[in-house]
């Protein structure tokens, strides 16, 4: 199975470093290609509101599992069994302390988008056309909530992780 | 291709409005097969034994068009109260998932909504793209599995219009491929409510020709009407007079025979 991680680098008023969550992954996954998705290439795909979701989907053309992690975490120990099962995707619910919501989905049932693991090109498909839609400017958190909308109302396998699930594998 | 017409009656009540549905259906659609599911039919459908059918309640179409879409190209599910008033063919034509037709227009989502506060719409969709289920084209497997997975979900008797609110989740929010019937010169169902007074007879179709308030681009031939109401439709097929044109009274107290 071919396996990626990506992330993405936005900068601006505040550039913020991606090296320490690269070498954690070097760690544990020497050879697996890391990708850092900059401000440039989101420009450059005309992507701005939907970064995540349309860097998955072009690295779900050449990859079996892509995995999407926050530029500020990093790697605390190999996350096979997180990866490991026959899932459409692994997601994971909201990390911070800011409250968030979409429809009638409890605040404490929402995703993130800090940490995901894409295994079919399906999701990562039908997660970037959701963003795409005309109704994109009225969701706030236009990517998460399509995330969320995906995985509850969809019809595909999810794995769901608490943030107990990630202790000892990730630091957040 | 292999297709199925069909509606469901759930009890005697159902059964005149039921006939009415079926002898317009018949007038215009000779060559197309038309069933009738009843409550007897559902244990047959049914993935598990129950002993009270109306654990199915509001998602009835997903439960029958999932087994019926193993057997048939396209299955077409028809609400009772409807009076069919031209041929259907045109609903089959093109490659998609579903065929939907609206749920209301201006005037009837005014009304509903100075009546009830009932905004007859979810979320963000608009109201006059929000879709009705009772009349649902399905030629898809994937998509009716998926619209039954959400009718069984937890969140389901959260909505209130159960069903139809699932259908336009589907419908709006996930990439399947939809053909909105009523973006036509052919108007199927609520679109029309509340503007029948303006539907004319002109030789054998049913016409709202173009005006200032709807139909707003073009002449529109009128293919099925749909009293909606539920229980309380069979007492409005009864105000047909009323309701429409003298002229077009007569034509479906015709077709309807």
């Amino acid at each position: 199975m071919k396996l990626c991680f990506f992330t993405i680098k936005k900068e601006g008023t505040v550039t913020y470093p991606t090296d320490r969550l690269e070498n954690s992954i070097k760690k544990y996954y020497l050879d697996t290609p890391f990708f850092v998705c900059t401000e440039k290439e989101i420009k450059e795909s005309g992507s701005f509101l939907f970064p995540i979701s349309s860097y998955s989907y072009i690295l779900t053309k050449d990859f079996d599992i892509v995995i999407k992690i926050k530029h500020n975490f990093e790697l605390l120990n190999k996350i096979d069994d997180l990866i490991e099962g026959d899932y459409s995707a692994v997601v994971t619910k909201n990390l911070s302390s800011i409250q968030k919501g979409v429809w009638n989905i409890n605040p404490m049932a929402y995703l993130t988008s800090d940490f995901i693991i894409i295994k079919s090109k399906d999701f990562s498909q039908q997660w970037l056309d959701m963003c795409c839609m005309d109704n994109s400017k009225k969701y706030i958190n236009n990517e998460e909530d399509k995330l969320n909308i995906l995985t509850y109302y969809g019809d595909m396998t999810v794995r769901i992780l608490d943030k107990k699930d990630l202790e000892g594998k990730i630091k957040i | 291709m292999n297709v199925l017409f069909y509606t469901v009656a759930m009890d005697e009540k159902n059964m005149t409005l039921t006939q009415s549905m079926i002898n317009s259906f018949k007038k215009f659609n000779p060559n197309h097969e038309i069933k009738v599911f009843t409550t007897q039919d559902m244990i047959g459908f049914s993935d598990i034994p129950f002993s009270d059918y109306r654990i199915y309640d509001f998602r009835l179409t997903p439960f029958f068009s999932r087994k019926l879409i193993e057997k048939y190209d396209t299955v077409i599910r028809l609400d009772a109260d409807q009076i069919i008033t031209g041929n259907l063919d045109h609903v089959l034509e093109g490659d998609y998932d579903v065929a939907v037709v609206q749920n209301s227009n201006p005037r009837d989502w005014k009304k509903h909504f100075n009546m009830t506060g009932q905004m007859l719409s979810l979320y963000d969709i608009d109201p006059l793209d929000y879709v009705n289920c009772g009349f649902t084209v399905i030629k898809s497997k994937r998509f009716v599995e998926h619209w039954w997975k959400l009718c069984c979900a937890q969140f389901f008797n959260q909505y209130p219009f159960r069903e139809q609110d699932m259908l336009n989740i589907l419908v709006h929010y996930f990439n399947y491929k939809v053909k909105f019937l009523d973006r036509s010169n052919k108007w199927h169902g609520l679109i029309t409510k509340g503007y029948w007074p303006f539907i004319q007879k002109i030789g054998d179709k049913l016409i709202i020709k173009q005006n200032k308030e709807w139909p707003t681009d073009e002449d529109k031939e009128v293919v099925i009407i749909h009293w909606a109401g539920g229980d309380q439709a069979y007492f409005k097929l009864k105000d047909i007079n009323i309701k429409f044109q003298y002229e077009v009274a007569q034509y479906l107290k015709t077709l309807i025979q």
